[in-house]
């Protein structure tokens, strides 16, 4: 279970890690942004039908880019936890039964809290210490 | 007192043994999606979908849209040169 514990807390991590790199939420927050112009532009009253239609053809190929795009990396940034949880049990190692058991949540999540901590405390430092070695 | 049974049609009498049947033979689909994964999924799911409606919109609805405004210009004009 220790193994299984420590393979799915590697694959949480690595995907945090990677819906943080990748922007994922920055690139949910451009979809909102694009549904809610779409929606202003349709609602628009003094804007002519002629233009109405070129906005919306416009409208509707940048909404699905943008959904195309944040689906994709939000399914990109899962695919470690994904790979965990399908591979683990054929490869011998219980990541499923290990995602189920509480003790093991409750390790991951004291686990995370305590790698942010670190990242955080490092990352101050070495601004820090960039500020003191800069020449300005 | 006396009691009136309702007759059950000849589907639902199968349907509720059925669904009995289904809800006790359910094994755990070890299918858990969280809020994030969630919300993200539906999110996508609704952006996709709002693109085709718009696109619908745009490649339907206002060619459509302009087609029966001429035809009623047009039917207007024909009637007042008739006159």
């Amino acid at each position: 279970m220790i193994a299984a514990a420590l393979v799915l807390a590697g694959a949480l991590l690595a995907t945090l890690h990677l819906v943080r790199r990748w922007g994922v939420l920055r690139r949910f927050a451009a979809l909102g942004l694009a549904g809610r112009r779409a929606l202003r532009v349709l609602a628009r009253r003094r804007a002519s039908d002629c233009w109405k239609e070129r906005a919306a053809r416009l409208l509707a190929i940048h909404l699905m880019g943008r959904s195309l795009v944040a689906g994709g990396a939000l399914a990109l940034a899962a695919l470690p936890l994904a790979l965990a949880l399908s591979l683990g049990p054929q490869l011998g190692v219980p990541t499923t039964a290990a995602l189920l058991d509480p003790l093991v949540r409750l390790a991951i999540l004291v686990a995370g809290i305590c790698l942010a901590f670190v990242r955080f405390a490092l990352a101050r430092s070495g601004a820090g210490r960039r500020a003191r070695l800069s020449p300005a | 007192m006396r009691m009136t049974v309702l007759p059950i049609a000849p589907a639902s009498r199968l349907l509720l043994p059925a669904i009995l049947l289904l809800a006790a033979t359910a094994v755990p689909a070890q299918a858990y999606v969280g809020p994030g994964l969630g919300l993200g999924a539906a999110s996508t799911a609704l952006g996709v979908v709002g693109a085709i409606l718009l696109g619908l919109l745009a490649f339907v609805w206002y060619p459509v849209k302009r087609l029966i405004r001429l035809a009623r210009k047009a039917a207007r004009g024909g009637g007042a040169g008739r006159r």
